[in-house]
């Protein structure tokens, strides 16, 4: 860094995603609260080991592999001209995956231009990266409460976590990505990226893995299984909202030089959405707390007031407006968001009866399905507008649009995850036994615990009566 | 054709709003309001007549105190 103000800026972008990465974290523990809540007491404590080791699981894997998937698989590969492209910054072997002080380099693959530019943001990119990852798992997480088995959860969650997702944001979510340049992707918050594509996966698990015991009665009709704790389930929910500020903000780069890339003379600092076109944290701060309020406000409305759903419906409003968060007005962000809800939980109950689908929390229609409908509403919202400071991408479409929905939800969503559930169906390691269902997945640990339980309270007896002995005198 | 923006490759100063349809705000505004005022009015119906059936429910004493039993056990 040769002068004060390029160190500020290197330094501030640094602390900038550091920053983000703590306050996603607590989109974590929403999530561990969450799901927990929502289980029946006798399932608890496995549903919180699940949820948590996904934690280090997706972390080691988004090192190993997911980071450089990421800047390897822009043209497909095979899509478009170009094959794999190169990453030395990215592999887990790499001098740039450690800490580095920018200078020159020693491994032959990188040049100083490399370390330059990845000493101080390739661990804090990498980190902003994986909290998405760790998201994408999350939301499969709570759809397969009470009865995956937990290492199938985990197999899942590498893969919906370290390599779909990151594949999908190679093609999308990136600058130079196949689906920018030829369908004018556009989905600034990852409606599509996260949670439409999380949503599909979880959706081809769930029909391999089949209801929990006593969702539906012998004519199919769904009946409702309660939170073993609401109170806890919505203040989980409420910690989403508030990790997802950090998503949000996560999503952009926080300072950039747009001016050369705009074919002006002089230099344009901007904020830029992940595509590097401007935009401005004061607006997506207006468009979030408007998709948020017309969702809530929605589904407060369509779900009869019930918590769980209202809060549910607001992050679907804020996903179902993601995809152009950049760029709309306020108040049609909020509308867009009302519209969200409406899908989202309509859809939930419909896939329910229909297909007979147990989503212990409306997983699939909140993230799948509203930001399916998110990615296709953007494009006739902002259709025409580049998607790209490259005048050679394609515009946004509704065609354009329509097709990376599906390419999200269907092709890198859906079809791996019914796969994969497969596959572990096929191997016995799927799902639980219905007896130990029934019993509860914490049944081992009430086994393993309860002779000294009974034996403390033998010797509590015995210590109060000895008590009252010496009492009487 | 645009709803907004047709390109970046501009002199970015030059750039004001950046939403699609620029010079819908009133309209977008009055029919917001009126979504809101809207929302009062059918969530006040919906629980006038949910609270009507509650009441009709808890009239009846031994229901009542049976509410109460329970109140009491989960304090």
């Amino acid at each position: 860094m040769e002068n004060q103000l390029e160190a500020l800026t290197i330094i501030f972008t640094e602390v900038y995603y550091w920053i983000t990465v703590v306050l996603m974290f607590l989109i974590h523990v929403g999530f561990c609260m969450y799901e927990v809540g929502a289980s029946r007491s006798k399932h608890m404590l496995h549903t919180l080991m699940k949820n948590t080791m996904l934690i280090p699981l997706v972390t080691i894997t988004f090192y190993f592999f997911g980071w450089w998937l990421y800047f390897a698989m822009q043209n497909g590969p095979g899509i478009i001209p170009g094959g794999l492209i190169s990453a030395p910054w990215a592999t887990p072997w790499s001098e740039l995956m450690g800490a580095h002080l920018g200078g020159e380099p020693v491994q032959a693959n990188l040049n100083a231009e490399d370390t330059m530019a990845w000493a101080h943001i390739n661990g804090v990119f990498w980190a902003a990266f994986l909290l998405f990852s760790w998201t994408a798992a999350s939301i499969l997480s709570g759809a397969v409460i009470e009865r995956i088995r937990s290492g199938a959860f985990w197999i899942l969650a590498v893969l919906i976590g370290s390599f779909c997702w990151i594949i999908d944001a190679a093609w999308g979510w990136s600058a130079d990505g196949w689906m920018v340049q030829k369908l004018g992707y556009h989905d600034a918050y990852a409606s599509g990226v996260i949670h439409a594509i999380a949503g599909g996966f979880a959706l081809g698990v769930l029909i391999h893995l089949g209801a929990r015991i006593g969702k539906f009665a012998a004519d199919g009709t769904p009946r409702t299984i309660r939170p073993h704790n609401p109170w806890l389930v919505t203040v989980g929910l409420f910690l989403i909202y508030t990790g997802f500020w950090g998503f949000y903000v996560a999503c952009n780069i926080p300072i950039l030089d747009v001016g050369e890339a705009a074919g002006m003379d002089g230099s344009f600092f901007a904020t830029t959405n992940i595509y590097l076109a401007p935009t401005s944290t004061s607006a997506i701060t207006f468009n979030f707390l408007m998709s948020l309020s017309g969702g809530m406000l929605v589904g407060y409305l369509v779900s009869k007031g019930d918590a769980f759903w209202t809060y549910s419906l607001g992050l679907a409003g804020v996903i179902g407006a993601s995809a152009g968060n950049d760029l709309y007005h306020p108040i049609q962000a909020m509308f867009i968001g009302g519209g969200a809800a409406i899908v989202a939980y309509k859809m939930h109950f419909w896939v329910e009866r229909r297909f007979k689908i147990d989503d212990a929390v409306g997983a699939v229609a909140v993230h799948g399905y509203a930001g399916f409908y998110g990615v296709v509403v953007a494009g006739f919202m902002l259709w025409g507008y580049p998607a790209s400071m490259n005048p050679e991408y394609a515009s946004i479409t509704p065609w354009g649009q329509f097709a990376g929905a599906l390419i999200m939800f269907v092709v890198l969503g859906f079809i791996p995850g019914y796969v994969a559930a497969g596959i572990l169906k096929a191997c016995g390691r799927l799902r639980i036994p219905a007896s130990v269902e029934l019993a509860g997945l914490d049944i081992g640990e009430d086994l393993a615990v309860r002779a000294d339980v009974e034996a403390v309270h033998v010797a509590e007896v015995r210590a109060a009566s000895v008590m009252k002995i010496e009492d009487d005198g | 054709m645009s709803t907004g923006i047709e390109s970046w490759n501009v002199d970015l100063t030059t750039i004001g709003p950046m939403y699609p349809f620029v010079g819908t705000e009133t309209i977008l505004v009055l029919v917001a309001v009126g979504a809101w005022l809207l929302w009062h009015i059918v969530q006040a119906r919906i629980e006038a007549r949910e609270v009507e059936a509650e009441a009709a429910k808890t009239a009846d004493a031994a229901f009542l105190r049976k509410a109460l039993d329970n109140n009491v056990e989960q304090r």
